[in-house]
């Protein structure tokens, strides 16, 4: 019960300040929201007892893209008419409309029930409460590492890849850009 | 706090970023955007981690269960290097072209091929 009530608080903190991101006057304003926004993701995660996750999600969006973000507004200086739409918006509104309307079909159709017991389950209990369930908590980030490294190490590997890629492309791209303002 | 409920949240938080990477002309919003559609995505992939049958409570095979939450870590991770060179090339575009607008810099590129 006292999960519902907060999943809804944070539900609703979450879709006012994802709307707040888009329809904000000023961009700098959309990166702070963007930040919130990122929080509630976060504790999201943590009342779907996936604490690790959680964690990853404040360390990584709320302190380094949030920040990454601001600083890159602080420095194109173009924040007065940068959130205006673009001419494509007449066509993005009906193809939205249309995705949505596809998607709610789809969702209204599907028979939810068939995840119902398993949900009624498990979501009375949550983290330290569900000892005395028959199913058992396990302890999500001892295990989300034995993962990485056995079954998802080819992807793990290939995450190492791509950040190394684009924290190359990033300083070339920057690079190159001085060298010629130099010459 | 049901299954149904966190994939509707996350759908409509998947159309905010969808419906912004599309319309806005600022490319750093279209990169926030973009950042919205990443986490409505890893959202999906932990729901379902937690919901799905056999899932996180009275789990019988363990790799099957946290399989969603470690595709989170990489959607987090590929996030966290996509934001970093965008805005990289945000940057260098503003430092070009002295705007941040798609529209324009498609424009001149067009030109610049021609």
């Amino acid at each position: 019960m006292l999960v519902d009530v907060v999943f809804y608080i944070v539900a609703l903190l979450l879709l006012a300040s994802s709307f707040l991101v888009l329809f904000s006057s000023n961009i700098y304003r959309s990166a702070i929201f963007l930040a919130f926004s990122m929080l509630s993701f976060a504790s999201l995660y943590f009342l779907l007892s996936a604490e690790f996750i959680g964690v990853v999600q404040i360390l990584v969006y709320v302190g380094a893209v949030s920040v990454l973000i601001a600083l890159s507004v602080m420095l194109v200086r173009d924040i007065e008419k940068s959130t205006q739409s673009n001419k494509y918006r007449f066509i993005s509104n009906i193809l939205i409309s249309l995705t949505i309307i596809l998607i709610a079909s789809f969702f209204t159709n599907y028979d939810w029930n068939s995840y119902s017991d398993n949900i009624l389950n498990s979501s009375k209990c949550l983290l330290s409460e569900c000892e005395n369930e028959s199913g058992f908590l396990i302890s999500s980030t001892d295990w989300i590492g034995k993962l990485i490294t056995a079954d998802f190490i080819i992807a793990f590997q290939l995450t190492g890849l791509i950040l190394l890629a684009s924290l190359i492309g990033a300083l070339a791209l920057l690079r190159i850009r001085m060298g010629n303002n130099d010459s | 706090m049901t299954l149904s409920n966190l994939i509707l949240l996350s759908w409509i938080i998947f159309f905010i970023g969808l419906y912004g990477s599309l319309t806005k002309k600022s490319a750093v919003l279209v990169v926030i955007s973009l950042e919205l559609m990443f986490n409505a995505v890893a959202l999906n992939f932990v729901a379902f981690s937690r919901f799905a049958p056999g899932g996180l409570l009275g789990a019988t095979d363990v790799s099957n269960v946290l399989s969603g939450q470690v595709m989170a870590i990489f959607i987090i991770a590929i996030g966290a290097a996509e934001a970093a060179l965008a805005l990289s090339i945000v940057i260098a575009m503003y430092r070009e072209k002295n705007t941040i607008e798609f529209s324009e810099t498609i424009e001149i590129r067009e030109k610049d091929v021609d």
